[in-house]
């Protein structure tokens, strides 16, 4: 049922390179990423490699999930990398606000705008629920790797926010137009986290 | 809440009490207790689960039985459909290009004037259903 092209897979991965390089730079000063590389600090090296590993999945898995619930709703769905938005995405990392948007999932097909809104619910649900599952991880675990692991919750969170805004083409405004009740648990839910996260705007409280 | 079924408002009205529950945990549990995150985690776990479920992989199974066609291709039956046809009465003689949208009375820059009222209106609100067009509503 779920398919990929060779091309579409070249993207995705070129795509999850530039939001783990982009992801990185939000908490780790860019001159701090390039002096590990320059030196061959293995233990920094080993570091960036395992929070790597932890952050990929928040872009990619938000990706493969409007791709395969358009799947599953029997359309045909792609993933397309926009070398403009992927240039922006890289260029963004010299700035203190990061633009983290290197391609979309184009759905093709005859459906309802129902279908598109939960097509458009599954990106922003695999961010709320990955934000949940670390973020329990973190209280578990505790110590430096814990404190990464809320984190990264956090930075899935923020993901899930910006998708929810009810905006142009965020995910948001499709489910805005459909159903605000629903729109409202998505965003709520989101909403509360970026307020009472350790790391988010009232610091754990 | 009307375009959504008993089981999605359901879903939405125990994701909503999920939700005050993350809030109150928020507001009442200390910062340093490991409960307070993991009671917050397990929640938003539970909602995205809840909703993937309900909202994605529930109206989905009808798609895989064949049966959805209906709501994915839902064109009239041709035998019964017979339409009105609305014929326009003729092209605007003269091209406004910037005025106030008849219907929400926004400035409309580059607008449309309707085939059949003659009014001017904006892009959202061009098409006749779009601006309950007098003239097709009294067809």
């Amino acid at each position: 049922m779920f398919s990929f092209n060779s091309r579409e897979k070249k993207e995705l991965i070129a795509g999850t390179l530039i939001f783990v390089f982009v992801g990185l730079t939000i908490n780790i000063k860019l001159e701090i990423l390039i002096a590990a590389v320059t030196t061959l600090n293995i233990e920094i090296l080993f570091f960036l490699f395992g929070l790597s590993l932890i952050i990929f999945p928040l872009w990619l898995f938000h990706e493969l999930g409007h791709k395969f619930s358009a799947q599953y709703y029997g359309l045909r769905s792609q993933f397309h990398l926009y070398p403009n938005f992927a240039f922006l995405s890289l260029i963004s990392v010299l700035f203190p606000i990061k633009f983290i948007a290197p391609g979309v999932v184009h759905v093709r097909g005859e459906y309802h705008s129902d279908i598109s809104a939960r097509i458009a619910m599954a990106g922003p649900l695999v961010n709320i629920m990955l934000g949940g599952i670390f973020l329990a991880l973190s209280a578990f675990i505790g110590g430096n790797w814990g404190g990464m692991l809320s984190w990264v919750s956090y930075l899935s969170i923020n993901i899930a926010l910006f998708n929810l805004i009810p905006l142009s083409v965020l995910d948001g405004a499709k489910i805005y137009n459909w159903n605000f009740y629903a729109f409202l648990v998505l965003f709520g839910s989101s909403l509360i986290l970026y307020i009472f996260h350790p790391y988010g705007i009232l610091g754990g409280f | 809440m009307e375009s959504l079924t008993n089981q999605e408002r359901l879903t939405t009205y125990i994701s909503f009490s999920l939700i005050i529950s993350i809030l109150f945990v928020s507001i009442f549990l200390p910062p340093e207790s490991i409960l307070k995150w993991v009671l917050i985690g397990f929640g938003l776990i539970l909602i995205s689960v809840l909703m993937i479920y309900v909202f994605i992989l529930y109206p989905g199974k009808d798609f895989q039985k064949g049966g959805s066609r209906k709501l994915r291709f839902s064109r009239p039956d041709s035998s019964s459909f017979q339409p009105t046809i609305i014929r326009p009465s003729g092209r605007a003689k003269d091209t406004i290009i910037e005025g106030k949208c008849h219907f929400c009375q926004n400035l409309a820059i580059m607008g449309f004037t309707c085939s059949y009222c003659k009014n001017y209106f904006c892009s959202e609100h061009r098409l006749p259903e779009k601006h309950q067009c007098e003239r097709v509503l009294r067809v």
